[in-house]
């Protein structure tokens, strides 16, 4: 950690950024904001780091002062890899503390992220446990999966923590905001808690890293994973689609092939 | 405060059999905002747009729902009507119930109930509409004719006649189509080319028209009034500029026996070649893949005997845009291949042809100077045996449509040979005669009876090649209820008549429907033959559906009375339903400007006074946008919308389910 | 001597499923109006909305649909190739491919959300598809039985 610490602080010295967005390195500490080199002391990177920094990208008082750096680990790097294809970041205005468990990796901007993402990080997936859940879940049979999102979507309070977490939720005036129309009721009953969490994983398709931000904010353990993780494995196989590894890639949906499926289709 | 009218058509029995409508205007009267309910015979009519328009105006309407037949049909006729009477058009809408509704249900109950929830879905959507503009674009009055036949050619000439530019566009070398191989034509006994080539040379020499030959589409974009075709203008090898048509060249190409496209594989061509004498432009073209220069390297004679140095081995395909505001689709027909038919050889026997080679044997200038021979040895044929239907109206192929022109060109066909072989027998096996048009049953029947061409009704069950070269038919008379067995020298099928090759591309370029035997698609099969589902783009001939000449050259006439009523304006109204970005939520993600099939939605820098960059959205150009709403549904936060279609108004549909 | 039962109450409605229907303007709902045009019959159970392509199909409609109380969603438009937009269609079936997954991982299947391409010629393809999927929602039986946690407010 203390390579990251030095780095951080000499960004901040030779005022390449004003901010350095980190942890403190134990979980359920919010993030920590350094704007003084001296600050730098506190920054530290364990694995309990389940917060995705690249959230505060899109917040209007972080973007008033870039650049900023990010401490990143490969999940937070696709983010902002992700961020910048979706034009939310200009070149060179967020640098990413490139971490990995124990070892500080490298100062990035969002190009260099990506070739650092296709060079070491090629293969990310989700992890066995949580594909094996949504295996598990496909499983049962559809009257067994309703009910369970019944009871699950049941326990939501639409805190709207998910959002918050995540870095892919960017917009100013989220959908479930619009009232007119209001396409989302906002009361934390069935019908509404059951669009709202199945509109908001869908708005993530192609764009989900991964990072499980979400489901680590949720209050109500909601398992979030599971929707975020069976797209992002249908949007791969598919579409070949992987998220955070091309700067400039097109969206995933805003594209299309001639050769996608459609044998569902009469 | 909406005040909308509610108008129930009983179209006569149409509606009013099925759906109680009365029952209807009177749940509309009771819906939210709906201040006047009403049900009449015929609201299309005087009477009953004037019934609207009076409401209109006495009861300060807002807004009117008719419901009646499909939008598809009147919304046009009843946003007319609501304009005069100083309602914005776009405040009226439709309820279809009859398509959807009286024609398909017979169940009064189900059908009265669904009726009021299709009027019910209007009215919500309705009282969100808001009041549209329509758009004005310029009109570029050039028009782009795809197809150098006969269809081609006189829309061609009809809008150059018009004062309006034309470019011609045609795949192969010459224009002239199919109707230049025809010997003669129904049912007058004309030479073909006698009253085809003077058109020909019309359409060359018009200075209003453009033709480019040998040229293909390549791709298109825009719409209505302002499309850009790139056509591939293929290598001919020739410069038509330095070429006499002297033909030098190709009676010296030492490559000589490539079968003949023009003459249906019955002559040969060289390598450098004209595809026929009156071809117009005259000027040869070199098949590149039988020309030994092109291929190996070797030859290179044409050159060498040019007097004008017109031979060009570098010469290479070329893409060119031109800007068109209207297109004339006229890609005409082929004859389907009947090698499907293993019953009548499968398409290796010989001396079983179609109707194009025995056009070519027929006709004074093809490979047999008019005589009519056997392919495979060249004799007279002493007896020829036609049969009709040969594809069509057959299910089992796959084509269950009857090919309109086959009973007229068989029975002259049947005609022409008897005239020449004055000793030989005509025997047509048919299921039914169809000579419906002018001079048609009159034509037949002298083939039958002046010409002494016998007619058998039934059909061809089996034609096999005996060893002594006679083609063995078994059919069956019907009407003398008896098989039938002839031994023909010679057998012409009347093959079904198909769309050509590389047409439903064609189509999908300028994004024009075609049914499943791959003819296109006209926008209404009754009222508008000639239009199609793509604002600008127009059907002329074969390619909407097999036809004869005369229907052909009206429909190619009507077509370019279309384009010149769409020319006739230096601007096009178009359509005002359009997408429209709200810039204080939209968060620049740039999905929407990924997703729009016409380039219409860019990046939008919103600047402050001094011209300082606050920050970038997405912004919609309304002379680009087609309104398909693509953009609308891709935004997360649904900061683009639809004018016409809004997330307001459908939002309401739903909930008044 | 046979014995017969007269039962006084009233026997219980068949479930008579409602079927809201995303249509495309160009391609499905003139093969609609051809069905019509046609005189095909087909059960009443469906109710169009027209928009003018597939592609201005949002997810979130179909998630209102079932809200409001439809018991499947069918969504239609050009076959591939012939939007009348050139490609509002392709944008659409992507989207419905990833859909279709979530909603089938949370319970709602091919029984209830149906997809299909309807040209504007096919009106006989209309009439059936209309009737199929009808019976097929009938044998699926309501949706507020299958998710009764999805009551609309």
């Amino acid at each position: 950690m203390k390579a990251l610490r030095e780095a951080a602080e000499k960004l901040l010295r030779e005022k390449r950024v004003s901010l350095v967005i980190g942890y403190e390195g134990r979980k359920g500490r919010p993030a920590f904001f350094a704007a003084k080199p001296e600050d730098c002391g506190r920054l530290a990177y364990d694995a309990s780091c389940r917060q995705n920094l690249a959230a505060y990208l899109g917040k209007p008082e972080i973007r008033a002062r870039l650049p900023v750096a990010l401490v990143a680990p490969p999940a937070v790097l696709r983010s902002i890899v992700v961020m910048s294809a979706e034009s939310q970041v200009a070149p060179g205005q967020v640098l990413a503390l490139a971490v990995d468990g124990d070892s500080y990796l490298g100062t990035f901007d969002a190009a260099g992220a990506a070739e650092l993402l296709r060079a070491k990080y090629s293969t990310l997936a989700p992890e066995p446990a949580l594909l094996e859940r949504v295996q598990g879940l496909l499983q049962k049979s559809p009257a067994e999966r309703a009910a369970f999102w019944e009871a699950e979507f049941s326990k939501c309070t639409r805190c709207y923590a998910c959002r918050a977490a995540c870095p892919g939720c960017y917009c100013s005036r989220c959908i479930v905001e619009k009232n007119a129309p209001q396409w989302i009721s906002t009361a934390a009953l069935g019908h509404g808690n059951y669009t709202w969490n199945v509109m908001r994983a869908f708005h993530q398709s192609g764009r989900c890293t991964l990072c499980g931000a979400c489901e680590a904010a949720c209050p109500q353990g909601l398992p979030l994973m599971l929707l975020n993780a069976a797209l992002d494995r249908e949007a791969l196989e598919e579409f070949g689609s992987r998220p955070g590894y091309d700067p400039e890639a097109k969206p995933l949906i805003g594209s299309w092939s001639a050769d996608d499926d459609h044998s569902y289709m009469r | 405060m909406a005040r909308i009218g509610v108008f129930i058509c009983h179209c006569g029995e149409n509606i009013g059999r099925t759906v109680d409508c009365a029952a209807v205007s009177a749940a509309a009267a009771k819906m939210p905002g709906v201040v006047v309910g009403v049900d009449y015979k015929y609201m299309c009519s005087d009477p009953g747009q004037q019934m609207i328009r009076k409401a209109i105006i006495e009861q300060k309407l807002t807004g009117v729902v008719v419901g009646a037949c499909s939008p598809r049909m009147h919304e046009r006729t009843f946003r007319a009507a609501a304009a005069e009477a100083g309602l914005n058009p776009y405040l009226l809408e439709m309820a279809n119930l009859r398509e959807h509704c009286s024609w398909v249900h017979s169940n009064q109950a189900e059908a009265t109930q669904k009726a009021i929830d299709l009027v019910r879905v209007m009215v919500a959507k309705v009282r969100r509409n808001r009041a549209l503009r329509p758009i004005r674009v310029p009109v570029e009055p050039t028009a782009l004719v795809v197809g150098g036949g006969i269809a081609g050619i006189q829309a061609a000439l009809d809008i150059a006649a018009g004062g309006k530019k034309v470019v011609l566009v045609e795949s192969g070398p010459s224009i002239g189509g199919h109707m230049a191989r025809l010997s003669e034509t129904f049912p007058t006994l004309d030479c073909s080319q006698c009253i085809l080539t003077p058109r020909m040379v019309e359409a060359a020499s018009h200075p209003n028209i453009t033709l480019m030959t040998y040229s293909e589409v390549a791709s298109v974009e825009g719409f209505v009034g302002n499309f850009t075709v790139t056509i591939r203008r293929k290598a001919r090898y020739v410069d038509p500029a330095k070429c006499t048509g002297c033909g030098d060249c190709f009676n010296k190409c030492p490559i000589k026996k490539i079968p003949n496209e023009f003459d249906a594989g019955l002559g040969q061509r060289r390598a450098i070649y004209v595809p026929f004498p009156q071809a117009v432009p005259n000027k040869p073209v070199i098949d590149a893949a039988h020309c030994t220069m092109l291929q190996k390297g070797k030859c290179g004679l044409c050159a060498k005997v040019c007097p004008r140095g017109a031979i060009d081995y570098q010469d290479q395909d070329r893409l060119e845009k031109v800007k068109v505001g209207a297109v004339v689709l006229a890609t005409g027909f082929q004859l389907w291949d009947h090698a499907a038919y293993g019953e009548y050889g499968g398409g290796r026997l010989r001396d079983v042809i179609d109707g194009f080679a025995f056009e070519r044997l027929a006709s004074a200038s093809g490979p047999t100077g008019g005589l009519i021979k056997r392919p495979s040895d060249g004799k007279e044929p002493q007896t020829v045996v036609f049969l009709q239907c040969c594809g069509s109206r057959d299910d089992k192929v796959g084509k269950k449509y009857c090919s309109k022109i086959c009973c007229m060109y068989t029975a002259k066909h049947a005609m022409l040979y008897r005239h020449k072989v004055y000793e030989g027998r005509a025997v047509v096996f048919y299921m039914d005669v169809r000579a419906a048009g002018k001079g048609y049953e009159e034509f037949v029947r002298r083939a039958i009876e002046a010409d002494g061409a016998e007619y058998v009704r039934g059909r061809v069950s089996r034609i096999t090649r005996r060893r002594d070269g006679k083609l063995v038919v078994r059919g069956a008379d019907t009407l003398a209820g008896r098989p039938v067995t002839i031994e023909a020298d010679l057998v012409v099928l009347a093959d079904a008549v198909v769309p050509r090759p590389g047409s439903e591309k064609l189509a999908q370029l300028f994004g024009v429907g075609y049914d499943q035997d791959g003819f296109y698609s006209e926008a209404h099969p009754k009222l508008r033959p000639v239009e199609t589902a793509a604002a600008g783009v127009f059907l002329a001939g074969a390619c909407q559906a097999p036809k004869d000449i005369p229907e052909t050259v009206s429909q190619a006439s009507a077509a370019a009375a279309k384009v010149l009523g769409l020319f006739a304006k230096p601007e096009l109204e178009r359509e005002p339903v359009i997408a429209r970005v709200n810039r204080t939520t939209c968060a620049h993600c740039r999905a929407c400007i990924s997703a729009c099939p016409y380039g219409a939605a860019k990046d939008f820098d919103i600047v402050d006074r001094a011209g300082k960059v606050l920050r970038a959205v997405a912004d919609v150009n309304e002379g680009l946008c087609q309104g398909c709403g693509t953009c609308a549904s891709v935004c997360r936060s649904h900061s683009v919308d639809l004018d016409g279609f809004t997330d307001e108004q459908i939002h309401a549909e739903l909930n008044a389910l | 001597m046979m014995k017969t039962e007269t039962s006084t109450a009233p026997a219980p409605a068949a479930f008579e499923p409602r079927i809201t229907a995303f249509v495309c303007n160009w391609c499905t709902y003139a093969g609609a109006d051809l069905a019509g045009t046609s005189r095909l019959q087909y059960a009443s159970n469906m109710r169009i909305i027209k928009l003018p392509c597939t592609g201005r199909i949002d997810p979130l409609f179909v998630l209102k649909a079932f809200e409001n109380g439809a018991d499947a969603v069918l969504v239609s438009g050009c076959h591939p190739g012939d939007c009348h937009y050139t490609s509002g269609n392709y944008h659409a079936r992507r989207r419905w491919t990833l859909f279709r997954k979530l909603l089938a991982l949370t319970g709602i299947g091919d029984d209830r959300l149906f997809f299909s391409w309807v040209s504007a010629a096919e009106g006989q393809k209309f009439a059936d598809l209309v009737n199929d999927v009808t019976a097929k929602v009938r044998k699926a039986g309501p949706f507020r039985a299958a998710h009764p946690g999805r009551r609309a407010s």
